[in-house]
């Protein structure tokens, strides 16, 4: 390649400019990340942030993998700080389409790159896999996404055994002692699920999801849902579970009679590849011990 | 009350309750037909099968939920009932005694600082917050002798100012609340008997304390010196009746939360169907709430199963706010005129003009704005090339800052001027909340709306507000009532916001962003043209200022010098407005600086319009940038927004405004 044709593809390429010279530079080193989500793929990447808006709601929400301590905090997610961010020099500020008013001015602080916008695609998975892509070659690190979406790949391709999912599964967080957020079409707990095997109930039940992909509902309507399995996903509160164990509904749901019902560890919904595997892991091991509670203690 | 019953009953109450409990109970069966099916007959009812769900369901869900409508309705019924009586205001009540937010504030704040202990004690918590609001309602209240109006205007105001506090902990902890939200909108989903059972207990026990005093209650009805001369202790009934009404709602929000204005509604109905005397207004505004709630509860719970709101939930709580405000307004009217004169504005004090220590306090604040913040190594003042890495960033907003700041003041001090009421300003109007509901309206119809959709839908909102303020202002212009139905407009916009944040809306985030007064996301462009109209207001403005100094002498002063006096409120009126839209659509609509500067600018020593004008729009400007700054650096690196900041450091200057007013 001429310099004539390097400038041409430079131009060309528009902005993907300081992707061509960053990956020559061998990737961005100060990386900045304005969502929790994407944190997860960029750590799953190999790569740690060294600021990003709230670390401590990624500590708590994403877990996987974890955030080294020291990681500085800009501020609020859809409100970062600019004295932060102007002293702190990023060379690379990851968005999603949710700062896209934002983007003009950060821009004039440093590079940045939009990803995330699978979190509303009514494609979820693909979009997911698209993104972690897209994000990976930002870094240089294409290899590093292939080896990690051939390995969520291989867990998704295996379905479960036949026998855990005989019956549909319904994957909701407690909200409060009346109300669950059911996880429907439209999310990625629902694509997970479809590679496995397992029916989503909240299909089968007919609720519709909003353009995130889930649906509130009262605890009285899973009796339209009578086979469903139950899992919750985590973290389940102090006062929520009591709240729940006192609800003479709760008591009456088959799925509670019948010990159908299991909790999950703390998943992010919307997070990346590893979430994902660790809800498919989950995911199986919860119906194993629905199927099989003895097997499961012992 | 049972011998009062048979005295003679009121037919169109009977009638009334009749239809609602006919509505209700034909919804119910419906629902417990699609829930039962074949599968039960009359014993699901009583002892339900519990391997049998529909029959669990019936009877640990639905029942529980029918009695927990009814109680709740009579509760607030009642308590509507009772403090309308001792206050002799038509419109007293929970919602607008301030006493709802105040015991929502109080259990949100509980559950957010001391979550463990809040089960123990929900009702002794909501009891506090609420008796503390009512408290600062009729202190407020208290300079105009507890006057309807003015009891009613404080209690919206303490409701605003509670409603903006909760909006605040919901931005912080959105999260964390979510439970709370739907909690505060006042949902009726019930499992079991408990809390219906414990509320029950509650309602039975406020029942006999108020069959026990029913003789003094009573003789309120002939006027507070008769009812004195005959021997009765007016104060301790009033006090009595006032914490039987916090006892009732505190009960209410313990169990199922915030539900307005039924409160409302109950009473003025039974009265308006004939009940006379005080017992048949108790009981029928009892039983008349009881069968409103019930009736909206079930028609919600119909609506809400169908598919379009299978993703979101309605909070009955919610409906009956949002249908309840419009109610508010419409039954104004009925209120008598009782505005002493302690409104009026003072005159004496020594005259000051310190227009040019107003300036340099504007230069601080800008200065402070620019360069000093705090940084990840404590505070720092910014070298000359941190400050011109970010001019472009920080320049707009520091000048949209001042420009709404400053447009508010020059509004709220037009509006002043023009009703000698110290208590008008764009914010009281409802102008501002006007334009805020156009923002929700787009919001929740446009899937992404631009900035230019965004503007037009609030100005269209403003001046749809401005007029009806126009119409309700026409013939006798009565600014209380107009203070009165702004602060109703208000109080919707509200409604709406925490109705979204209830439902799990994901749009409720961006909602709450523009209700807070956010200049984050304030395009430069948008920045430069605040600043423009402005100056415009400020070149536009001195056309006006022989009018206001004729309008301070009173209108008939005004009418008599020459001034087409009508015409001029219409035009006076009309700028104001455009001058709010502007900057609503900047810092939201509720940051009190319209209603803080132009009396600081008073107490600065501008005594005519002119100099009161100018020097108000500079303490706005000054306000609302100092507001930016600090909503910037109290929580760094995250940050308040400009407009939040303003209402929270405003709201206790209003009611030192109020306090300090009846002290003279």
């Amino acid at each position: 390649m001429n310099r004539r044709q390097l400038l041409q593809a430079l131009v060309c390429a528009g902005p993907a400019v300081w992707l061509a010279r960053a990956s020559a530079a061998d990737g961005p080193r100060r990386i900045v990340s304005l969502s929790w989500e994407l944190t997860e793929t960029l750590l799953a990447l190999g790569r740690t942030p060294i600021a990003m808006a709230l670390p401590d709601w990624y500590r708590r929400t994403i877990v996987e993998p974890p955030l080294a301590q020291g990681v500085v905090n800009v501020g609020l997610l859809y409100q970062p700080n600019f004295d932060v961010l102007r002293d702190l020099k990023p060379d690379l500020l990851i968005l999603t389409p949710g700062h896209s008013n934002l983007k003009p001015a950060l821009e004039r602080l440093c590079p940045t790159l939009t990803l995330g916008g699978y979190m509303d695609s009514p494609q979820p998975y693909p979009a997911l896999l698209d993104d972690t892509r897209t994000l990976a070659r930002a870094l240089g690190e294409s290899a590093r996404a292939e080896a990690l979406i051939d390995e969520a790949r291989r867990r998704f391709e295996v379905p479960l055994a036949p026998r855990l999912t005989a019956l549909p599964t319904i994957v909701a967080d407690a909200v409060d002692g009346h109300f669950l957020r059911v996880y429907g079409q439209g999310s990625l707990f629902d694509a997970v699920m479809q590679s496995l095997g397992v029916s989503n109930g909240a299909q089968a039940a007919g609720w519709s999801s909003n353009r995130a992909g889930n649906a509130l509902v009262p605890l009285q309507r899973l009796a339209s849902a009578p086979l469903a399995n139950l899992l919750l996903v985590g973290p389940v509160t102090a006062d929520v579970r009591a709240a729940l164990q006192a609800s003479p509904v709760w008591q009456a749901l088959p799925c509670v009679r019948q010990h159908r019902v299991a909790e999950l560890p703390v998943i992010a919904p919307y997070g990346g590849l590893v979430s994902l595997q660790r809800f498919a892991r989950a995911l199986h091991v919860a119906l194993a011990q629905i199927e099989n509670p003895e097997a499961a203690h012992g | 009350m049972v011998n009062a019953l048979r005295q003679a009953i009121p037919r169109g109450c009977l009638g009334l309750l009749l239809v609602l409990l006919s509505v209700a109970s034909a919804l119910a069966l419906i629902q417990v037909q699609d829930l039962l099916g074949s599968s039960g007959g009359w014993q699901a009812w009583f002892a339900p099968d519990p391997d049998v769900l529909p029959q669990v369901l019936l009877h640990a869900s639905l029942l529980p939920r029918v009695a927990m409508a009814l109680l709740c309705g009579a509760a607030l019924g009642l308590a509507g009932a009772l403090v309308q009586q001792v206050l002799r205001n038509p419109l007293a009540e929970p919602m607008t005694l301030g006493i709802f937010p105040g015991a929502y504030l109080a259990l949100s704040l509980s559950a957010l600082y001391w979550p463990g202990e809040v089960a123990l004690s929900r009702e002794a918590v909501a009891l506090a917050g609420g008796a503390a609001a009512v408290l600062v309602v009729l202190l407020l209240a208290w300079p105009q002798r507890l006057s309807p109006v003015a009891v009613i205007l404080s209690g919206m105001v303490v409701n605003l100012y509670c409603g903006a506090i909760s909006l605040a902990i919901a931005l912080g902890n959105f999260d964390l609340l979510r439970g709370l939200q739907i909690w505060g909108g006042g949902a009726l989903e019930q499992s079991g008997w408990m809390p219906s059972a414990h509320l029950a207990l509650g309602l039975v026990g406020c029942g006999v304390v108020v069959w026990f005093s029913r003789r003094p209650l009573a003789l309120l009805d002939s006027g507070e010196s008769t009812a004195r001369s005959l021997g009765a202790k007016v104060g301790t009934t009033r006090l009595l009746a006032v914490l039987l009404a916090v006892v009732l709602t505190a009960l209410v929000v313990a169990q199922v939360g915030v539900i307005g204005f039924v409160g409302l509604a109950a009473p003025a109905l039974a009265r308006l169907l004939g009940a006379r005397t005080l017992y048949q207004r108790l009981v029928w505004a009892a039983c008349i709430g009881a069968g409103l709630l019930w009736a909206t509860d079930q028609i919600v719970l119909q609506v809400s199963s169908a598919s379009p709101f299978a993703a979101h939930l309605i909070p009955t709580g919610t409906v009956t706010s949002l249908l309840g405000v419009p109610l508010l307004v419409f039954l104004l009217p009925r209120l008598r005129q009782g505005l002493s004169s302690g409104w009026r504005l003072s005159t004496h004090g020594e005259a000051r003009f310190a227009l040019g220590r107003t300036l340099g306090l504007l230069l601080l604040s800008l200065f402070l704005s620019l360069a000093v913040s705090r940084s990840l190594h404590g505070w720092q003042v910014a070298s000359l090339s941190q400050l011109s890495a970010l001019l472009f960033w920080q320049v707009p907003h520091t000048v949209a800052a001042a420009a709404a700041g400053g447009l508010l003041a020059l509004a709220g001090t037009l509006l002043q001027r023009l009703t000698a009421n110290p208590m008008a300003s764009p914010d009281l109007l409802g102008v501002s909340s006007g334009g805020a509901l156009g923002v929700i309206a787009v919001v929740l119809l446009v899937a992404q709306p631009s900035a230019a959709v965004l503007f037009v839908a609030c100005l269209a909102g403003a001046l749809t507000a401005l007029g009806a303020l126009l119409w309700f202002g026409r013939g006798a212009f009565t600014a209380q009532r107009l203070l009165l139905v702004g602060v109703s407009v208000s109080a919707w916009a509200q409604a709406m916001v925490s109705a979204s944040l209830a439902s799990g809306d994901p749009r409720a985030g961006l909602m709450l962003q523009m209700m807070m007064g956010s200049l984050y996301y304030l395009p430069a462009s948008m920045a430069w043209a605040s600043a423009a109209v402005f100056a415009f207001g400020l070149c536009l403005v001195p056309l006006f200022s022989r009018w206001l100094l004729a309008f301070s002498l009173g209108e008939g002063t005004a009418a008599s010098v020459g001034v087409p006096v009508s015409r001029a409120r219409l035009l006076i009126l009309l700028f104001a407005g455009v001058l709010t839209t502007t900057a609503t659509l900047l810092v939201g609509p509720l940051s009190f600086v319209g209603l803080l500067a132009p009396p600081i600018a008073r107490l600065a020593g501008a005594r005519r319009p002119m100099q009161q004008l100018w020097l108000s729009a500079l303490f706005g400007a000054t306000l609302m940038v100092l507001a930016e700054w600090l909503g910037r650096q109290l929580v760094f690196p995250e940050q308040m927004p400009a407009g939040l900041v303003a209402t929270l450091l405003g709201g206790p200057w209003l009611v030192l405004l109020m306090v300090r007013r009846g002290a003279r």
